[in-house]
């Protein structure tokens, strides 16, 4: 069931009352409203990923309860080994199998070996890269007894597979998600409007920006051997549009309804593209992913700690697995790479930029410079993100660095364009807040109430052939 | 949680209370302008010429017909009373409309298709619904009820997005004639490709043989034409699939009922369909011509 779908359009509501009206003020009708309901939407894709899904949050929710009576620090560490090994085991299975395959065979035919091994057909479980980190995150805090596990298996199945976030995120920790469904929660109007708004704004990133990108961003990459530099370097402009406004307009979407449901979920992008260094895009940008990997894997490699080379590692490691995260393909693990590349020079420039703060006049001059740039680099690292192979970006690359880059694009999609200009505006007006629209609230009632109906009827006017949420196949 | 729900309610309703006035009043005429009439526009436009003017044959059936048959260039007086996806019943029922509106009719030209009798067309009963008698929604037993509840979809809101294309140049007209002939313009490609099912429904064969029957009575002459059919789409079925099709259309032929079949006739290429089914503009009045000529010949038999 996608957000922008009718079928979305009627479940939400539907929820929403049976939450509202049956469960006011009952902590456990709603949990199990939200549970069944969360189920439901999940087994709307394909009833068969339940399994997998239940199978998880079975495992670290006995997991969970065993390390909180477990004092023997040999069968702490074997419990949570068993819940890494099934969670990062059915990831692997479901995600990695063919990945692995093809290139082992391929690294032995390569050095003269022949071997045989056939590929599986297997269908990739929607958002299991999510809710694995989810309950992982859960697991690792209650071994490192940060957080003390819940006995309601009703409130962690909900926690885990908590709808408006289970099949793209925010990858919310344990700690800040779960303790708020085990409080009561009152409706609050305040908050639910906020999260309408946010929602409309999510729907108008989704629907208008990334799709309409999208459309355009596929016709150049599927024929990108027969178009100039000039017309590749306008598809992967677009493409960093349609990703942005596909993931954060997701997760605007995920957020206001959690909203409604009195649930507050963590911000996962904070106007990324605004931002003056690569650095500071990578602390705005699909937050709740880089906090699981500053947490779970770069401090616990010893963070910055152990000098500059020991950084180095660690910022490698985490970009390759977080590139790896995203797909099994080598493009994925080339954008982490240059991310991990383009990220450290920026660290220090950050470092150095946070000495020079105080230079006022030039730095108002510099900042829109820096903005520039990183979004430059953000947009040519994207190549590797939206190509199919290796061979398909080199030659993008490689065509963008030519003189054919100094041609008028062979593809002008003026509206779309526009659309990016009037998108762009609205975020800046509205960075710092939460999201783009919260500033609104401001405005006199009848301009905020026409402002509603404008992006509204945008939705409409401009909607494209729906097309899935990218970080779905994630 | 009452303010909350109320003011949602309020910017529904405010929503609606701007877009349903322009959905039914302004949306209508501008997406005909862009798109070409509605398919209930053609319905509507089809009846009230079928009424309104004079002719002794008829031609009725699906798309094949409809956009391939000029009743122009026919020498008879002829108007075209197809539509697209008509099966059997609907045609039945167009007869009998006629029957009531009391038009005189000699001749009728009945398209047939190898996959004509295969299924019970559905998608238009919200516009034949305004037409038809009681005894039309009888073979829709099963099929929702929102389908004969008249213009439901004016007010889907996608329609908006029409309004987009107005400012595009319009290079190619897409229209209804008075002679009630659609004409639809596009280029078939060499890769075109669609699946059809030449089995017959029993429902279908009935009316079929109830529409010939009609036509006996009434000392209708009826010409069953079928039109030139691309090899991509002839490779949907077996020649001992066709063979029998075949027999069964001629087992029903008589004195006064022929059978015009062009669909293995050679000559016709690609440059002359607009997708896999329809024939052109320019196609279809040659098409036309030759139908004519052979209904002439046979009818001075």
């Amino acid at each position: 069931m996608f957000f922008n779908s009718l079928d979305f359009a009627i479940f939400l509501p539907l929820v929403f009352a049976g939450y509202w009206l049956l469960g006011s003020k009952r902590v456990k009708i709603q949990n199990m409203l939200l549970l069944v309901a969360s189920y439901v939407f999940y087994a709307w894709w394909d009833w068969r990923f339940l399994v997998l899904i239940f199978a998880s949050t079975s495992i670290d929710y006995f997991v969970g309860l065993a390390l909180k009576w477990e004092g023997d620090k040999i069968k702490r560490k074997l419990l949570l080994f068993v819940s890494i090994a099934a969670n990062i085991g059915m990831l692997g299975f479901f995600k990695y199998f063919n990945f692995f395959v093809d290139n082992f065979t391929s690294a032995f035919s390569f050095f003269g070996a022949s071997i045989e091994a056939d590929s599986l057909d297997i269908i990739l479980p929607v958002g299991i890269s999510f809710y694995t980190f989810q309950t992982l995150s859960y697991t690792v805090d209650v071994y490192k007894r940060k957080f003390t596990p819940t006995s309601n298996f009703i409130d962690f199945s909900a926690f885990v597979s908590f709808f408006p976030q289970l099949v793209a995120g925010p990858i919310e920790r344990a700690k800040d998600l779960l303790p708020q469904f085990s409080k009561s929660r009152v409706f609050n109007f305040h908050q639910a409007r906020d999260g309408m708004r946010q929602i409309l704004w999510g729907l108008f990133m989704k629907v208008v920006i990334a799709d309409n990108c999208g459309v355009i961003v596929n016709e150049i990459f599927s024929n990108s051997q027969e178009l100039s530099g000039s017309t590749l370097l306008l598809g992967t402009f677009l493409f960093s549009f349609q990703i942005y406004g596909d993931f954060a307009g997701y997760s605007n979407i995920a957020i206001g309804t959690s909203r409604l449901f009195g649930f507050n979920l963590k911000q996962n992008f904070s106007f990324p593209y605004f931002s003056s260094s690569i650095a500071e895009f990578w602390s705005k940008w699909h937050m709740s992913l880089t906090g699981w990997f500053k947490e779970y894997l770069y401090i616990p490699l010893g963070g910055n700690r152990g000098g500059l080379l020991k950084t180095l590692r660690n910022v490698g490691i985490v970009f390759l697995v977080s590139g790896f995260w995203h797909g099994a393909k080598w493009t994925f693990i080339v954008w982490g790479a240059i991310n991990a590349l383009l990220f450290i020079p920026s660290l220090y420039g950050v470092k150095r930029l946070k000495d020079d703060s105080k230079s006022g006049l030039i730095e108002i001059i510099k900042r829109p410079i820096r903005i520039l740039l990183t979004f430059s680099l953000i947009t040519l690292s994207w190549v590797f993100f939206r190509a199919d192979s290796i061979n398909q970006a080199a030659l993008i690359f490689g065509e963008i660095f030519s003189t054919t880059s100094l041609t008028l694009p062979t593809i002008l999609p003026k509206t779309v364009l526009l659309l990016i200009v009037v998108f762009a505006v609205i975020e800046w007006v509205g960075k710092g807040k939460s999201h783009a629209l919260e500033g609104i609230g401001r405005l006199e009632t009848p301009i905020r109430w026409m402002c509603y109906l404008l992006i509204f009827a945008t939705l409409f006017f401009f909607s494209n052939s729906t097309q899935t949420f990218i970080y779905f196949q994630f | 949680m009452k303010k909350f729900v109320f003011k949602i309610l309020l910017f529904v309703l405010i929503s609606l209370s701007i877009y349903v006035p322009i959905a039914v009043w302004v949306l209508p005429d501008i997406i005909t302008i862009i798109q070409g009439p509605s398919t209930l526009q053609q319905i509507e436009k089809s009846f009230q010429n079928a009424a309104e003017r004079e002719y002794e044959l008829v031609i009725l059936g699906n798309s094949g017909s409809y956009r391939g048959l000029n009743p122009e260039k026919f020498e008879l007086t002829s108007y075209n009373f197809s539509h697209d996806n008509d099966t059997y019943n609907q045609i039945y029922h167009k007869l009998k409309w006629l029957e009531k509106k009391d038009k005189k009719i000699k001749y009728l030209i009945l398209s047939v298709d190898y996959f004509q009798f295969s299924y019970l067309a559905s998608n238009r009963n919200y516009a034949y619904n305004l037409y038809f008698n009681k005894s039309y929604k009888n073979d829709y037993m099963n099929i929702p009820l929102v389908q004969f509840t008249g213009q439901y979809n004016l007010l889907e809101p996608n329609r908006l997005k029409y309004l987009r294309d107005v400012k595009q140049e319009r290079t190619k007209e897409i229209y209804l004639k008075e002679n009630g002939q659609y004409v639809y313009p596009g280029q078939a490609n060499e890769s075109d490709t669609y699946e059809y099912d030449i089995n017959r429904l029993p429902l279908q064969e009935e009316y079929f043989k109830e529409v010939l029957a009609h036509c006996k009575n009434k000392n209708i002459e009826v010409f069953l034409c079928m039109p030139p059919c691309r090899k991509n789409a002839l490779e949907n079925y077996s020649s001992k699939e066709m063979n029998e099709f075949n027999e069964f259309i001629n087992s029903n032929t008589s004195v006064t009922v022929h059978y015009l079949n062009y669909a293995h006739q050679k000559g016709w290429k690609l440059a002359d369909f607009t997708d896999i089914t329809h024939l052109n503009e320019r196609a279809a009045d040659l098409f036309s011509k030759q139908v004519s000529d052979s209904i002439v010949a046979i009818i001075k038999e």
